[in-house]
């Protein structure tokens, strides 16, 4: 064998444990700490000089850019490289309403971040549709139109390729100029965004945003309208890159395209990834690694960027997940992060049974789902022709037939990933068709996927949580200022889940990653995820497929268990055993359309049935 | 009119540039589903090589072979060189990167990108070099008074035999089938044994020599070369790959070539500082109304 190769696999695989290996909590603890003293004592220390006071104040420029890129691309996964641009946007507004208005620097600081955050909204609104590496592209032509339009300086608010100079210095109290005042205004900045960042993490509104990056179409289909969350995780970057912007136009006392190149975004993208996405601490050392390294490497002058590019691959070989990983918090540590007061209250929140109050009850309509005359073709081929069906209420239906029959496609009519090219389908009597997936898992239809979707860098806890999403509604203040309101519902949520999973069967599981859980219990995991939503009616796509005979049994008897509870049932399935064991009413797909219903076991004897489907078990 | 002709065949020949690196992002992009950021960076390796082996060598190429001789000689080795600096860039900086996801692909894409541009920077300098003028005599054609050079109609003529060459590679071989089944499902290509290691040699070394070839002639008819000129014209050529759906050969072509005559258009008739601008809002509305590009098919995620 190639002993290099050997080598190389070793290192490898030891780099890719360590990420994976949570630091235990103390020494983080501890780590945490000790950085915070450094960053506020450094300034004070006899032995370092403005330069390396300088060197601090950029890297706290760089981390707070890393820190608001980081919601897009950590939080998110939105492919950003052009997040400059924002940053540019703030600089250039300070830059213009200083030097003709002489509004002080610190007054601004709010308006750079609102006319950064507009013009983020302004500029994804028509474009946040766009996936992965097509959004990375527009992104890359934002950032290069807004540097360009600097260039070309319209109606001489820019000050072309020269930018602008004569911008004031802040003032806050007494006037700031120095090296250290700027170095404490930046780092004071930065940990208020920290703080608030910290409490979006551990909010709906921080979950949601990691849902839609581990999967957005489940997401959607949990209730979770990705539009707008997305929409506003570019808002809310770009802003504080704004703010950035501000300080840093103020610091150098001028503005000029140049600071904003694609170099730029390319470094902030790799701060990011650097770090590890999503996690604070890592965005913040991703910042330290890019400002210190062209200082180690000073001497080596012009092939200092050379390095720079090679130490970036290496990197990525070695550690791909970054230099420290966001670590998924538990159920326990999420529900003493909620403020005191609540946890103690919540003796007046567990009489909840788990029953939907805010729904009337099941059984009030007697067709729960109705389909008519529902048309679906892809390029000429009709997947779903004319399909008329009834779903009652307080029943499990099995939606059963051959392969390619249009089941699933059927499935993601109702749930609103398809829309109708004719027909209707109402629920509760409501016409349904058309809206978007996440309105309609919000008026109470949950679904599984055929081919399993959890998120699988999430914990189990939080998966189940997703579910919970749409049956809250605290927002971004809420979530930053902790408005009781806010926390009652978190409380409420966590109990809730913690529930779900019990009844799936799950809560050994509760802390772990939703990725180390073997096939079935992911199924599981789905189910509980769909009912944590608080559905009226749940979809199910193929439950059984993947689980052995006992577990299938166990399935019958949740299904059974859940339908006592009032639920109602729709299911995909081809394991006939299951169908006859737990269905009231079964209908058969074939080729899009509807050959028979009724009773299983009189879907035995039917001739059509058998013809299409049955009658190849009994060659 | 002659100045809208000019201007045309202007664009065209810009366009053709734009066209053969828009090629190697493109089928880079379909194997690979990666933005391969160090292309520009490998065009910019073939303007210096071809510098290097023009000018440094004071003619002793072109005294040997004759004037056209002696470029295709040049072109010949700027292509191979290019060629195996690509499959290096992907042995490096994309294969051991590949198993750990999109993203730090991504990374890995843009520190060889700061990795190239900064060694040719260390290499050649960081002042911009001149292609000795001695190379091509300046000659031109006026034809029903528009005035075309000798030099156009050489980088086009090229272009377009080696468009066409790569068109029916991919299009009408039995191993362009494999490159494109290569590109509609990796995992597929792999299970009815197509070797995709051998497509992905092929696209890497393909696209880079394509790009190689590109920067020389580009440094042939502009002159004028500099250490950081790949970002832009790569982030061009990508919108040309965008503009004709990626993933897309002929679309590919077709992209440059448009985005070439557009280019010079708005250069000619609007204005020169905000052409790029108007490129880039191209970009975006190609994007929202026809994400698929001109000749892109639409794709339909499953669920």
């Amino acid at each position: 064998m190639n002993i290099t190769k050997t080598v190389l696999d070793y290192v490898l695989a030891a780099g890719r444990d360590k990420g994976k290996r949570p630091l235990p909590d103390r020494k983080r603890q501890g780590l945490l700490t000790a950085a915070i003293v450094v960053i506020a004592i450094l300034p004070l220390l006899p032995f370092i000089d403005n330069y390396w006071i300088d060197i601090g104040f950029y890297f706290g420029i760089y981390t707070l850019l890393g820190l608001s890129l980081n919601i897009v691309l950590g939080e998110v996964g939105l492919f950003d490289l052009g997040h400059m641009g924002f940053y540019a946007i703030g600089a250039y507004v300070t830059a213009i309403l200083n030097t003709s208005f002489h509004i002080p620097i610190l007054a601004l600081l709010p308006i750079s971040a609102l006319a950064a955050g507009l013009f983020a909204w302004m500029v994804t609104a028509p474009v946040i549709h766009l996936k992965g590496d097509y959004l990375c592209i527009v992104t890359i032509g934002i950032g290069e139109i807004v540097r360009l339009t600097m260039i070309n300086n319209p109606f001489g608010l820019t000050g072309g390729p020269n930018g602008i100079n004569g911008i004031d210095t802040p003032a806050f109290i007494v006037p700031i100029v120095s090296s250290r005042q700027f170095y404490y205004l930046i780092w004071a900045l930065i940990a208020i965004v920290i703080f608030g960042l910290v409490r979006l993490q551990r909010s709906r509104v921080g979950r949601a945003w990691n849902y839609i990056r581990e999967d957005e179409v489940a997401a959607e289909a949990l209730g979770i309208n990705v539009r707008h969350y997305k929409l506003a995780a570019f808002v809310l970057g770009a802003g504080i890159a704004g703010m950035a912007g501000n300080i840093y136009a103020s610091k150098q006392m001028s503005v000029s395209p140049e600071s904003f190149t694609f170099m730029e975004s390319s470094l902030l993208f790799c701060i990011v990834l650097l770090g590890g996405l999503g996690s604070i601490p890592g965005t913040v050392l991703g910042a330290l690694a890019i400002t210190i390294f062209p200082e180690i490497f000073r001497p080596l002058a012009q092939y200092r960027l050379m390095f720079f590019g090679l130490a970036l691959l290496v990197m990525m070989i070695f550690k791909p997940a970054g230099l420290m990983p966001r670590q998924r918090e538990s159920g326990e540590k999420l529900r003493s992060a909620l403020s005191k007061k609540r946890r103690e209250a919540k003796g007046r929140l567990t009489g909840d049974d788990g029953c939907r109050k805010d729904m009337p009850p099941p059984g009030r309509a007697e067709n729960l789902l109705e389909l008519k005359d529902v048309h679906l073709s892809f390029g000429g081929v009709s997947a779903v022709a004319g399909i008329d069906a009834e779903i009652e209420a307080g029943k499990i239906t099995a939606l059963i037939g051959p392969n390619g029959a249009g089941k699933t496609t059927l499935f993601n009519l109702i749930t609103g990933i398809y829309k109708p090219q004719a027909g209707s389908i109402h629920f509760n009597g409501e016409d349904i068709s058309g809206q978007s997936p996440h309105a309609i898992a919000g008026k109470g239809i949950a679904r599984t996927f055929q081919n399993i979707r959890v998120f699988p860098s999430l914990t189990c806890l939080e998966n189940v949580l997703s579910g919970q999403h749409c049956r809250g509604k605290a927002e971004f203040t809420a979530s930053l200022l902790h408005f009781p309101s806010q926390q009652d519902e978190e409380t409420q949520m966590l109990d809730f889940s913690l529930r779900c999973l019990d009844r799936a069967g799950l809560s050994d599981s509760t802390d772990k990653l939703a990725a180390s859980l073997p096939y079935g219990k992911r199924r599981y995991l789905e189910i509980a995820r769909a009912l944590a939503l608080r559905p009226e009616l749940i979809v199910l796509d193929e439950p059984s497929s993947g689980l052995n005979d006992a577990e299938t049994e166990e399935l019958a008897q949740l299904l059974l268990s859940l339908l006592h509870d009032g639920l109602s049932i729709l299911l995909i399935e081809h394991d006939m055993y299951l169908v006859d064991r737990v269905s009231d009413h079964v209908i058969v797909m074939q080729s899009g359309k509807k050959i028979a219903e009724g009773k299983m076991c009189d879907m035995r004897k039917n001739p059509l049935v058998i013809e299409a489907y049955l009658g190849t078990e009994e060659d | 009119m002659t100045l809208l002709l000019e201007q045309i065949i202007n664009g065209l020949t810009i366009g053709s540039f734009y066209a053969l690196v828009a090629l190697g992002y493109s089928m880079v992009y379909g194997v690979m589903k990666l933005i391969n950021f160090a292309h520009g960076d490998l065009f910019t390796l073939g303007a210096f090589l071809g510098y290097t082996i023009l000018a440094s060598t004071s003619g002793v190429v072109t005294q040997n072979f004759g004037m056209w001789g002696g470029i295709a000689f040049t072109a010949a080795i700027v292509g191979m060189s290019v060629a195996l600096a690509g499959i290096l860039v992907e042995r490096i900086a994309y294969r051991p990167v590949y198993p750990s996801g999109r993203l730090s692909l991504v990374v890995s894409a843009l520190g060889m990108s700061i990795f190239l541009q900064n060694s040719i920077m260390a290499i050649w300098g960081a002042r911009p070099r001149a292609f000795p003028s001695a190379v091509v005599p300046y000659a031109r054609f006026v034809i029903f008074g528009v005035h075309v050079t000798v030099l156009q109609i050489i980088i086009l003529a090229v272009s377009f035999i080696l468009m066409a060459a790569i068109w029916f590679i991919v299009e009408k071989t039995a191993f362009g089938a494999s490159v494109r089944a290569s590109a509609l499902d990796r995992e597929t290509a792999t299970l009815i044994g197509i070797d995709v290691r051998k497509v992905i040699f092929f696209v890497f070394a393909l696209g880079p020599g394509l790009g190689g070839v590109a920067g020389l002639m580009n440094g042939l008819y502009y002159r004028s070369i500099s250490f950081n000129m790949g970002w832009n014209y790569g982030l061009k050529a990508f919108t040309a790959t965008i503009l004709g759906g990626i993933g897309n050969i002929p679309g590919a072509m077709l992209g440059g070539l448009l985005l070439g005559i557009f280019e010079s258009l708005l250069a000619g008739y609007v204005s020169g500082a905000w052409k790029d601008v108007f490129v880039f809002i191209i970009l975006i509305v190609t994007l929202i109304f026809r994400p698929t590009g001109i000749l892109g098919e639409k794709t339909a995620e499953k669920v």
